[in-house]
């Protein structure tokens, strides 16, 4: 097993904490301190995009660093990334010098941040301490397992990274969230955890990736995921969300190829204040794609849900299929959920749904699962769980889909603190 | 027997009301808009000074609110306001009887429809040509009940207290910037006042046409059922087809008292040239029913998203609505339902059909406020793309704050199926006729609640504007 792990600290590319001028005139790449200015000149997203309009910009305390007076601190997270011999794993610096992969670090160098979020872009790009890049060969017998770990303790952390996988490769990618201590996570933590990826699969790839967000629930998170899919290459993508006081994620996938397909699983369980602000965006590029979304929130307590998801069928996308659904389960009065599923279909040979729901628990459902003998609160339990069964079923390994399951129903068990 | 009547250049086939009577209006104000032209619309109508005062705050409000940064910007931010008529005159005052209208007004009118369609089945008419009412019939029967069928100008006239007590309290002038440009320069629209009890069994009828060019239309409805009442209105909107835009902007508000039930039913069939901003809401107290029956066949850009606010315990809102979005048009429809009281329910159909390059879009709100237990409401969109060149939207949004409740919404988009043509054209059918009956299918749940006439003319309509449309 390779393994590369990376510490803020460590980071080549700094000096004593600050950036250095840059140091690699001839790759082109852009200094720390080139997107640090991109970053403080950047305006703040206005309330009024659509990424931005249930959740201020301010409420991720970016402010924080820029009273520093303009030095950047570097990352004081952990991003670890572990895979197979067969899988190559490189920072971008190393995999721009390599020209068995220059060509892709290069994409990924030259995607310059535009939108509602390049203001966190930039910043992310001055302060992580590294942007690791791993490559995923052709398939052999079995798929190539990638663990993504990036920790937070307190502070910030910008985790980074990309991962192509070349045609007709196959991938697990699990990637976690979790903070610092290995004991689970802990209330009086309240790290900053700021991260991009992007996946881009070649033609024929499949990657199933999975995502877990377990921080401490005082964290603040922001999660950005791209996924470029070319011809008859599949992504199954699932994402449970359990921690922090602010979750917001955006997770945009271009199908790009003929063929080309995407099934993207979400869940989360919400509890004491917690709020998530949860995007999604298919994108059919090309002829004959297929998308496939569900997202479900079960919410307690005083917690808030906000979906934003957009279906996008271009003029090329002829013969595409897409589908997107977001239920909400409101397990107390207090708790709230907002859903926008937005379709914009620009071609007429597609077919395209989408539905969305919510409240309470189906008194019927209940008495029934009473009437086998549970209690009012296992019966709801039971309802519950049942509710992110289609997530837990995308999980490949049986040992984690336990664990997951553990945590859902430990979390849906807890007291409110307030 | 029409002389003035002429085709203009550039009509879309098919659009019947595209023909133009030349201006022989009474008065016109200069074009654009200042606080002289909003002074010189309430003078002209002898208003008491509460309403002119209504009028210029209106016009500050609108002077200061921003173009809205949503839905079709590049559409909106191309309406030149100083390029608009804001009031035109066309008669000195009111008819009641259909002789006494001026000959080329009558004439209009006979060609889209009144009052033959009076005659064989409507309680009550009102006419409005630009900016005034011109023609306005009540039914014996209703008067004695105490119905009050008015167009809004003799409403604030003759009943001062009532216009004033309900004017502006559903939609204010703050509400959104046609708002307010509506409170400044309102002229015309219907007033219409159920007493306690009395069941209007026949549909009131409006019939809104703008003639002159460059015009802006800026009707204001106010419609009050008393406890238990219920009435159906209806109104129809034609403009002629000319080359430069015309700005069609309404607020409707209606209250609806316990128990009552309004129906409200419009067929918005503007030339395409028309832009269609109106503001429609409606107050729904406790056990009352409100329906907003809305199709969108004209227009350049319409904007409009009927709105029921569920006010009391029980209250109902359904809205249903049909677009027809084809060459040059965008149909931004959509509707609203806010629940703030407990066990109140409501649904939201909407069907839209795009082609020939045209948009369609469903923006909707559905919102359930904490106080608002045992709410359902269900939401049904359904579009159909008739080829590759034409959009579809659906913007929905639903807030939820409240765990009692039960909220759905379903979309799909899709095109007709092959499968669905072929069966049609086995039997014997051309693929134009094939298509023409797959969309008037489509349309079915719509044209099912609207009075047969109505019914027949929309199919009508949706025959016209398929025409050509295969092939």
């Amino acid at each position: 097993m390779s393994l590369l792990s990376s510490r803020g600290v460590s980071d080549p590319a700094t000096v004593n904490g600050q950036p250095s001028p840059k140091r690699h005139p001839s790759a082109a790449i852009p200094s720390r301190e080139d997107a640090w200015n991109a970053y403080l000149s950047a305006e703040p997203p206005l309330p009024s995009a659509p990424e931005w309009r249930r959740t201020d910009y301010a409420s991720l305390g970016l402010d924080r660093l820029k009273d520093r007076g303009g030095r950047p601190e570097l990352d004081g997270g952990e991003l670890s990334i572990v895979a197979p011999p067969e899988a190559v794993v490189l920072s971008l610096e190393d995999a721009l010098r390599d020209s068995r992969f220059a060509a892709q670090a290069r994409r990924v160098l030259e995607a310059d941040p535009v939108g509602s979020y390049a203001k966190i872009e930039f910043l992310s790009r001055a302060l992580a301490a590294k942007d690791l890049m791993v490559f995923i060969p052709p398939a052999a017998d079995s798929e190539t397992v990638v663990r993504v770990t990036a920790r937070a303790s307190d502070g910030f952390a910008f985790p980074r990274f990309s991962i192509f996988a070349a045609p007709e490769s196959r991938a697990i990618v699990i990637e976690e969230h979790v903070g610092a201590s290995s004991n689970g996570p802990s209330a009086s933590q309240a790290p900053a955890v700021l991260s991009f990826s992007r996946l881009f699969l070649g033609a024929g790839a499949s990657v199933k990736h999975f995502y877990l967000q377990d921080l401490p629930m005082a964290s603040r998170t922001f999660w950005r995921q791209t996924a470029e899919i070319e011809s008859s290459a599949t992504l199954a993508h699932a994402s449970l969300i359990l921690g922090g006081a602010l979750h917001k994620s955006d997770l945009e996938v271009r199908l790009r190829g003929t063929g080309a397909g995407a099934s993207l699983w979400g869940a989360l369980m919400g509890s004491g204040t917690q709020k998530f602000d949860f995007h999604s965006r298919q994108v059919h590029d090309a002829p004959k794609t297929q998308s496939r979304l569900l997202f479900n929130a079960a919410l307690k307590d005083r917690a808030r849900a906000v979906y934003t998801g957009l279906v996008r069928i271009e003029k090329t996308a002829s013969d595409s299929d897409a589908y997107q659904e977001n239920h909400n389960l409101l397990l107390s009065d207090s708790a709230r959920a907002d859903t926008t599923p937005l379709l914009e279909i620009l071609t007429d040979s597609v077919r395209c749904k989408h539905g969305a729901t919510a409240g309470a628990p189906d008194p019927e459902d209940l008495f029934y699962v009473e009437s086998r003998g549970l209690s009012p609160e296992e019966a709801q339990e039971t309802l519950v769980m049942g509710f992110f069964s289609p997530l837990l079923g995308q999980i490949h390994s049986p040992e984690l889909a336990s664990r997951l399951e553990d945590r859902i129903a430990q979390k849906l068990r807890e007291q409110a603190l307030s | 027997m029409n002389p003035s009547t002429q085709a203009a250049a550039g009509i879309k086939t098919g659009y019947q009301y595209g023909f133009h009577d030349e201006e022989m209006l009474v008065f016109k104000s200069r074009k654009g808009l200042d606080e002289r032209v909003v002074e010189q619309i309430s003078h002209m109508k002898g208003e008491p000074s509460w309403m002119r005062d209504k009028r210029l705050e209106a016009y500050r409000i609108f002077k200061s609110k921003p173009m809205p940064a949503w839905g079709d910007t590049a559409f909106l931010n191309a309406i030149d306001f100083d390029d608009i008529y804001y009031y035109l005159k066309p008669t000195e005052k009111t008819e009641g009887r259909w002789e006494d209208v001026p000959e080329s007004i009558k004439n209009t009118f006979e060609k889209i429809g009144i009052p033959e369609a009076e005659r064989k089945f409507l309680a009550g008419v009102t006419a409005q040509y630009d900016s005034e009412a011109v023609y306005h019939r009540i039914n014996e029967d209703l008067k004695k009940q105490g119905v009050i069928f008015t167009d809004m100008d003799t409403g604030l006239k003759e009943y001062p207290d009532v216009v004033k007590r309900y004017f502006g309290t559903v939609i204010p002038s703050t509400d959104n910037k046609f708002a307010a440009l509506n409170t400044a320069v309102w002229s015309g629209g219907s007033f219409v006042y159920i007493p306690k009890g009395a069941q209007v069994a026949m549909p009131l009828q409006a019939y809104f046409r703008i003639n002159a060019q460059k015009a802006g239309q800026f009707e204001r409805t106010l419609i009050i059922a008393e406890e238990g009442s219920k009435v159906h209105y209806i109104e129809g909107c034609t403009a002629p087809t000319y080359a430069a835009d015309s700005l069609h902007s309404a607020v409707v508000e209606l209250i609806a008292m316990p128990g009552s039930h309004i129906r409200y039913t419009t067929i918005q069939n503007w030339s395409n040239n028309v832009y269609n901003l109106v503001t429609k809401r409606a107050i729904a107290r406790e056990d009352a029913i409100v329906e907003w029956v809305d199709g969108n066949l004209g227009s350049k850009l319409t904007m409009k998203y009927p709105a029921v606010y569920l006010v009391g315990k029980g209250a109902r809102g359904d809205i249903l609505s049909c677009a027809l979005a084809g060459e040059g048009q965008h149909q931004d429809a959509g509707a609203k339902l806010i629940f703030a009281a407990p066990h109140t329910s409501g649904t939201i159909i909407s069907k839209s059909i795009s082609k020939d390059g045209g948009r369609a879009s469903y923006r909707g709100l559905v919102k359930v406020h904490s106080q608002a237990h045992d709410v359902k409401v269900n939401v049904r969109c359904d579009a159909l793309l008739l080829d590759e060149k034409s959009r579809s939207d659906t913007y929905p949004t639903m807030e939820i704050d409240s765990k009692r409740v039960r909220v759905e919404h379903e979309a799909s988009v899709s095109k007709i199926g092959e499968e669905q043509l072929f069966y049609l054209m086995s039997r014997g059918l051309k693929e134009q006729e094939a298509v023409t009956m797959i969309v008037n299918g489509f349309f079915d749940q719509f044209a099912r609640e609207l009075p047969l006439e109505y019914s027949v003319e929309l199919n009508r309509l949706i025959q016209l504007e398929m025409e050509g449309s295969v092939g």
